[in-house]
C-alpha cells in the first residue's frame, strides 16, 4: 500500500507541461458542462464554471513550469467546499438541478490544481462524471452528439499522451522518408495521417463494437438503490372533481376539434363520439419504465348514445403524508414496476400510470382516487413535473380467465351493464351472433375484439356522427370506419348487450420505446381508449379493439436488449426454461449480490482513503522532519562552502555523481567531500573543529 | 497485452453499466457499450499494427577487423497498406562495447505510412573479435491509444565476423635474425620436412628416390623437402578450454593471445612468409597450409577456447614449418617438454606468452613458465596488460637465453 502512495505520489509531482494535452483536457471538460447545460438550462452557472475552468487551467499550467501557488490552492480547497454546501442548500430549497450544479463548479474549481499528468487524467474523469449527470437528464437524441465529442478528446488525449512519452523517452525519432527535414505542423500532418489510414477503420469497429454490447448486454431494473422521487413546485390545491384540461379551446364547435392539437377530448369530465380531429406528434411526455403498459387516466361507465361520462362524482381523498401516496398494499412477492412520468406539455389534472397503481410519488398536498380508479389531482400537470408510480403488472392467464364464475356483485352490474335506449337490436343481435360459439365470457370478449379489429379500418376522420343517431350503431352498420373511442364504445356496448360488464378507459398507448434513451416518449397523437372487461374474482381486464394497436393491453416486456425475449421456451428434460428469463434472472441475480460487494466496495474505499490520508501525512512528516534535520546552521554552513568551492574550481557535481566521485576526479576538494558527506548523513552536525580540519587554505 | 488503460475502462464500463442497470437510463448504457467498444476496437487494430513490418541491415564494411569504425544502416518496411504507429524498438548492436550507448539504441517511430520506409545509420566501433549475430528486432506499440500492447520479433539476419586486432609489428626477432627467403632450389635434399614427391632431376641424391612412386609411376620420382632457404611460419595456437574467467571484454588473455597471432601473421606475410596453423581441430580445423590471409583471418575471427585437447598433447603429432611461433593464453608447464622437442628437431621457436595475473579478469601468473622456456633455450615473450602488446612483441625487451 505504501509503495502505491508513493507511485502515486512520484506520479503526481511529475509536472504535465504539455499544452496539447491540457487543452485536450479543458475541452472535454467542457464538452460535459454544456451536455449538462443543454438539459437543465444552468446556462449561468454553466458559464461560470467554464470562466473558472478557463482560469484554472491556465493557472495549473503556469504552476507546473513553476510552482503551485499555496493561497491558490487554499483557495480551491474553500469554493469546493462552499460548492458542496451550494448543492446540499439546494437539495432542501427549490434550486434546479442542485447536483449538477456541483458537478460542473466541482470540475472547474478542480481545474486549477492540475498539475501532473495523473491529475489531467483524473480531469477527464470529471469530464465524464458531468457526462453522467447529462446522460441521467437527456431525453432525446443530442446527447450523442456530446459522448461522441468527447470520446474523440478522450482518444486524442490517449494518443497524444503515447506520442510525447514516446519523443521524450526514446533519444532517436526516426520519421518515414521523403521528410528529411521536420517540417513545421510535422506533428498536425502525422495525425491526419493517422486519421486517414486508421479513422475509418477504428470508426467501423468502434460502432460495430459499440453496437454488439449494447444490443447484447441484458438491460435489467435491478434493485434501485435510488427510490422514486418527484420534482418541482407542489400542487397545493386540492384536487378536483372535474378534469381540468389544459389543451381544451376556448371555442369548442361540436363535433369538431383543432384539425392538429395536443387536446384530446378524453381527457375531460365526458367524452363525446362525435369529435373528429387528429391529434400531433408533440412529446407530452416522457416515460421511464421496466416494463411496458399503456398509461391509464379514467374509465367511463355510463353511454347515452353519443357522450360518455362518469355517472358518479365521489372520490377517495389521500392527503398528502409523508414522500408517498399509498393507495392500496402490495400482496407480499408479488412484482412490481416503478414508471417516473417527466411531463413536456401541459397535461390534465390526471395521474397518468401504468399496471395496477399502488404508490405514487408526487409533490401534492392531496390527491383524490374516483371510482373507476381515475387518479386526480388539483392543478394541471405542468411542464417539468416529474412523477413515479409504483404499481403490480397487470397480466392474466387466459385460461384463468375461462374457468371464472360470471356472477357479477351489484355494484359492478349496477353501473358497468347499462345501456341506453338508443342501442339497436342489430347491434345486441351482431353481438350474439359474433359470440354464439363462444363457451365462455373470455371467449365472447375476444370473439367480439377480433371480430373488430379484422372488419373495421382505422380512420383519423370518419364521416360526421348524424345527430339523434346512436354512435354505436352508426359506426358498427354505417361508417364502418372510426377512431379508437368508436372501437371501444362498439366492444363495451356489444358486451354490455350480453350482460358482460364492460367499460371505456383513456389514456395513453405506450408510447415508442426509444433504446438508446431507455424511454417512453409519449406524443400527443398517443391519446388513446381502450376497454376493461369485468371478470369476477379477478378484476377489471384491458383488451383493446383498435386496429394497429396491441390486442392485449397487459403488462409487458420491454424489448431492452437483443436477447430480452428470446428462447422463450426451450425444453429441458420435459421442463420449459425461459432463456431470456433464465438471462434475467442471472442478472437479478447478479444486481442483488453485487449489492453487499457494492456496499463492502465502498467500505473499503473509506479505509483506504483514510489509510492513504494517514500514510501521506506520515511521509510528508518524514520530508518534513529531513528538511528541518538539513536546516541545521553547521549543516549550511559545510553545504555553503562545498557550492563555493565547486564554483571557485568551475567543476560541478553532475546530479549522477557522488560527492566521491566527484571529488575523484577533483582531489582538490578530497577532504571537504568527507566533510559533506558528513553533514549530509551523519545524524549529528559537523562540529567546529570538524569543519576546520575539512577546509583548507587551498579549500578555501 | 492489455495495459492499465484497459483496466481502467473495463472498469468505468462496468460501473456504468451497474448505474445503467439502478436508474434505467438507456444513455448509461450506451455510455458502458462504448467504453468497452473502444477497448474492443482497439484490440482489434493494435493486432495488426506491426504485421507489416519488415526490415533489413547493411553494414558499410566487407570486412571487419576489431576497432573498426562502421556505419550500419537499419531499413525498416511498411508492407501492408495500414500505418504503423508508435512503433518502439530497441536496435541492439552486438558489434559495440555492451557498456556503451552504442550498443543499444532506443528508437521511436511515431508513423510509418503504408507502402513507405525509414532508416537509421549510426556509427560503432567494431568492439571485439568473433562471430556475431544480431538478434531479432523487437517491435512493441501500444497504438491505437495505448490500451492494448503488441510485441513482434523482426528476425533481420545479419551475421558478422569481426577479425582480430591486427597491429603492424615493427620486428619480429624469431624471423629478422634469420637470412631472407631466397629464391626456391630445384635440389632436393635440404630442409628436414619431406613435404611431398616430385620427378627427379639431374642433381637430385640418389638417396631421395622415391621407389614406390617409382614403381606406381615407371619414371624415377624423389622425395621433395622443405626448402630450407623458402622457410614459413606456423602459429600454434592454444585452444584449450583453461579455467578463465568469463568475461564479456576483449582484454582477456586469449583475446591478446588472438590479436598477438594475427599481428605475427601479418608481419610474416608482409615480409613473404607462407604461414601455416596448428591448433585443436576438434571445433573448428585449421585452414590446411599455407594459409592465405582472408583464410587465417576467417579462422582467427572464430575460434574460441573451447577445445578439449591440451596444445602439450597437439604439438607432438604435428607438422611444422621452419619458424614455429607457440602463443601460449594460458600457463602450463607441460608446454616445456613438447617445445623443447620440436627444438630438438631444428626448428625455431619462439613462443609469445601471455600472463594473465596482469589482467583484469586474473588468473595464474606466467613468469616462471616464460622462465622456464628461457632456461630451456625457447625464445619467449612474456605479453602483460596494460601495455601496448604489439610493442611488448616486437621491443627489445626479449628474453632469450644468452649463449654462454
Amino acid at each position: 500500500m505504501t509503495s502505491l502512495i508513493e507511485t502515486i505520489r512520484r506520479a503526481s509531482k511529475q509536472r504535465e507541461t504539455s499544452l496539447p494535452l491540457r487543452s485536450i483536457t479543458f475541452a472535454a471538460q467542457a464538452i460535459g458542462m454544456i451536455a449538462v447545460a443543454f438539459d437543465t438550462h444552468l446556462w449561468l452557472v454553466t458559464f461560470l464554471s467554464l470562466v473558472i475552468l478557463v482560469l484554472g487551467h491556465l493557472n495549473a499550467y503556469h504552476a507546473a513550469k513553476t510552482h503551485p501557488n499555496p493561497v491558490i490552492q487554499v483557495a480551491a480547497f474553500v469554493m469546493l467546499h462552499g460548492s458542496l454546501c451550494w448543492m446540499i442548500i439546494g437539495l432542501f430549497t427549490t434550486q434546479p438541478f442542485p447536483q449538477a450544479q456541483f458537478a460542473m463548479l466541482a470540475t472547474a474549481i478542480i481545474s486549477w490544481e492540475l498539475f501532473s499528468r495523473l491529475n489531467l487524467m483524473s480531469g477527464l474523469g470529471f469530464g465524464l462524471a458531468n457526462l453522467y449527470v447529462a446522460a441521467t437528464l437527456s431525453r432525446d437524441l443530442l446527447f450523442g452528439f456530446f459522448l461522441i465529442l468527447y470520446v474523440v478528446f478522450l482518444l486524442a488525449f490517449l494518443w497524444a499522451a503515447d506520442s510525447e512519452d514516446g519523443v521524450r523517452s526514446n533519444p532517436i525519432i526516426l520519421r518515414p522518408h521523403g521528410l528529411t527535414k521536420e517540417p513545421k505542423g510535422y506533428a498536425v500532418l502525422e495525425s491526419v495521417r493517422v486519421l486517414e489510414t486508421w479513422g475509418p477503420r477504428f470508426g467501423l469497429f468502434l460502432i460495430v463494437a459499440t453496437g454488439l454490447v449494447f444490443l447484447i448486454t441484458p438491460h435489467y431494473a435491478g434493485q434501485p438503490l435510488i427510490k422514486p422521487f418527484s420534482f418541482r413546485v407542489p400542487i397545493r390545491r386540492p384536487p378536483s372533481a372535474q378534469v381540468i384540461n389544459p389543451a381544451i379551446p376556448l371555442v369548442q364547435v361540436e363535433g369538431w376539434s383543432d384539425g392538429q392539437s395536443e387536446y384530446y377530448y378524453g381527457f375531460a369530465s365526458q367524452l363525446d363520439l362525435s369529435y373528429r380531429g387528429g391529434l400531433t406528434k408533440e412529446i407530452m411526455m416522457y416515460v421511464r419504465s421496466s416494463a411496458s403498459s399503456y398509461w391509464r387516466s379514467q374509465a367511463f361507465d355510463t353511454y347515452d348514445g353519443r357522450t360518455w361520462s362518469q355517472s358518479r362524482q365521489d372520490a377517495r381523498y389521500i392527503p398528502y403524508d409523508g414522500p408517498v401516496f399509498h393507495l392500496r398494499d402490495i400482496p407480499p412477492n408479488s412484482n412490481r414496476f416503478v414508471q417516473t412520468f417527466f411531463i413536456q406539455q401541459p397535461l390534465p389534472n390526471l395521474i397518468f400510470a401504468g399496471g395496477d397503481p399502488a404508490d405514487i410519488y408526487i409533490t401534492a398536498n392531496g390527491i383524490s382516487v374516483d371510482y373507476t380508479g381515475g387518479i386526480r389531482l388539483g392543478e394541471p400537470l405542468q411542464p417539468g413535473m416529474i412523477y413515479s408510480v409504483v404499481s403490480t403488472p397487470q397480466n392474466f392467464d387466459p385460461d384463468m380467465l375461462r374457468n371464472v364464475d360470471t356472477a357479477y356483485p351489484a355494484e359492478v352490474t349496477n353501473l358497468y351493464v347499462q345501456l341506453p335506449p338508443t342501442v339497436t337490436a342489430r347491434t345486441t343481435r351482431l353481438a350474439h351472433e359474433i359470440t354464439k360459439n363462444a363457451p365462455t365470457q373470455y371467449d365472447k370478449v375476444i370473439a367480439i375484439r377480433d371480430y373488430l379489429l379484422s372488419n373495421y379500418p382505422y380512420d383519423f376522420y370518419p364521416p360526421a356522427q348524424p345527430p339523434g343517431k346512436d354512435a354505436v350503431d352508426q359506426f358498427l352498420f354505417v361508417d364502418k370506419r372510426g377512431v379508437c373511442e368508436h372501437f371501444v364504445s362498439a366492444m363495451v356496448v356489444m358486451l354490455r348487450s350480453l350482460g358482460i360488464p364492460a367499460r371505456l378507459v383513456s389514456g395513453f398507448g405506450s408510447g415508442i420505446f426509444n433504446q438508446i434513451t431507455g424511454y417512453y416518449e409519449v406524443h400527443a397523437n398517443d391519446a388513446h381508449a381502450w376497454t376493461e372487461v369485468y371478470f369476477s374474482n379477478v378484476g377489471w381486464v384491458p383488451f383493446d379493439p383498435t386496429p394497429g394497436w396491441t390486442g392485449n393491453p397487459q403488462t409487458g416486456r420491454i424489448q431492452r436488449w437483443l436477447f430480452s425475449n428470446a428462447f422463450n421456451g426451450v425444453d429441458l428434460s420435459g421442463i420449459s426454461v425461459p432463456m431470456g428469463d433464465v438471462a434475467q434472472a442471472g442478472a437479478v441475480l447478479l444486481s442483488t449480490a453485487a449489492m453487499p460487494f457494492i456496499i463492502l466496495l465502498g467500505i473499503a474505499l473509506l479505509v483506504t482513503g483514510v489509510w492513504w490520508l494517514v500514510s501521506s501525512w506520515r511521509i510528508g512528516r518524514r520530508e518534513r522532519q529531513s528538511r528541518v534535520w538539513l536546516r541545521d546552521p553547521a549543516r549550511q554552513q559545510v553545504f555553503r562552502l562545498y557550492r563555493n568551492a565547486q564554483r571557485a574550481l568551475r567543476a560541478y557535481r553532475q546530479p549522477e555523481q557522488t560527492v566521491q566521485e566527484h571529488a575523484a576526479l577533483h582531489q582538490e576538494i578530497a577532504r571537504l567531500a568527507s566533510l559533506v558527506e558528513i553533514a549530509a548523513y551523519r545524524s549529528v552536525p559537523p562540529t567546529i573543529e570538524e569543519i576546520k580540519l575539512g577546509t583548507s587554505e587551498d579549500d578555501k | 497485452m492489455p495495459t492499465k488503460r484497459t483496466r481502467t475502462l473495463i472498469i468505468a464500463a462496468l460501473l456504468l453499466y451497474f448505474f445503467a442497470n439502478q436508474t434505467q437510463v438507456g444513455w448509461l448504457y450506451v455510455m458502458a457499450a462504448l467504453m468497452l467498444g473502444i477497448v474492443l476496437a482497439s484490440w482489434l487494430l493494435n493486432r495488426s499494427m506491426l504485421t507489416g513490418i519488415t526490415g533489413e541491415r547493411h553494414l558499410s564494411l566487407e570486412e571487419i577487423y576489431e576497432g573498426d569504425s562502421l556505419e550500419i544502416t537499419l531499413n525498416l518496411h511498411n508492407t501492408h497498406q495500414t500505418a504503423g504507429a508508435q512503433i518502439r524498438t530497441a536496435e541492439v548492436c552486438p558489434l559495440a562495447d555492451p557498456e556503451t550507448p552504442e550498443h543499444q539504441i532506443e528508437v521511436f517511430l511515431p508513423i510509418l505510412p503504408g507502402h513507405q520506409s525509414t532508416s537509421m545509420t549510426y556509427s560503432v566501433p567494431a568492439y571485439r573479435r568473433g562471430l556475431q549475430s544480431f538478434s531479432a528486432l523487437d517491435v512493441t506499440t501500444q497504438a491505437p491509444f495505448g490500451i492494448f500492447r503488441t510485441r513482434r520479433k523482426i528476425e533481420i539476419t545479419t551475421r558478422v565476423l569481426v577479425y582480430p586486432e591486427v597491429r603492424k609489428l615493427n620486428r619480429l626477432a624469431l624471423i629478422d635474425r634469420q637470412p631472407a627467403a631466397q629464391q626456391s632450389r630445384p635440389r632436393a635434399g635440404l630442409g628436414s620436412e619431406v613435404i611431398g614427391v616430385r620427378p627427379f632431376r639431374p642433381g637430385d641424391s640418389p638417396r631421395h628416390v622415391h621407389w614406390r612412386s617409382v614403381a606406381r609411376m615407371q619414371h624415377l620420382m624423389s622425395k621433395e623437402f622443405a626448402d630450407e632457404a623458402h622457410p614459413g611460419v606456423t602459429l600454434v595456437l592454444d585452444l584449450f578450454q583453461h579455467p578463465y574467467s568469463p568475461s564479456t571484454t576483449k582484454h582477456t588473455p586469449f583475446e591478446w593471445s588472438i590479436k598477438a597471432a594475427a599481428s605475427i601473421a601479418e608481419y610474416a606475410y608482409r615480409r613473404g612468409y607462407p604461414l601455416h596453423v596448428v591448433a585443436d581441430s576438434t571445433m573448428l580445423p585449421p585452414p590446411p597450409g599455407p594459409v592465405s590471409w582472408s583464410g587465417l583471418m576467417q579462422y582467427l575471427g572464430r575460434i574460441e577456447p573451447i577445445g578439449t585437447q591440451p596444445l602439450s598433447e597437439i604439438i607432438p603429432a604435428q607438422s611444422y614449418q621452419t619458424y614455429v611461433v607457440v602463443l601460449i593464453p594460458w600457463p602450463d608447464d607441460w608446454l616445456i617438454e613438447p617445445l623443447l622437442g620440436l627444438k630438438y628437431r631444428g626448428l625455431d621457436i619462439e613462443a609469445v606468452v601471455v600472463d594473465p595475473a596482469s589482467f583484469p579478469t586474473n588468473g595464474p601468473s606466467a613468469e616462471s613458465l616464460i622462465d622456464s622456456l628461457v632456461g630451456a633455450g625457447i625464445d619467449g615473450t612474456l605479453i602483460r596488460f596494460g601495455k601496448d602488446w604489439a610493442e611488448q612483441i616486437s621491443g627489445t625487451v626479449q628474453r632469450s637465453k644468452i649463449a654462454v
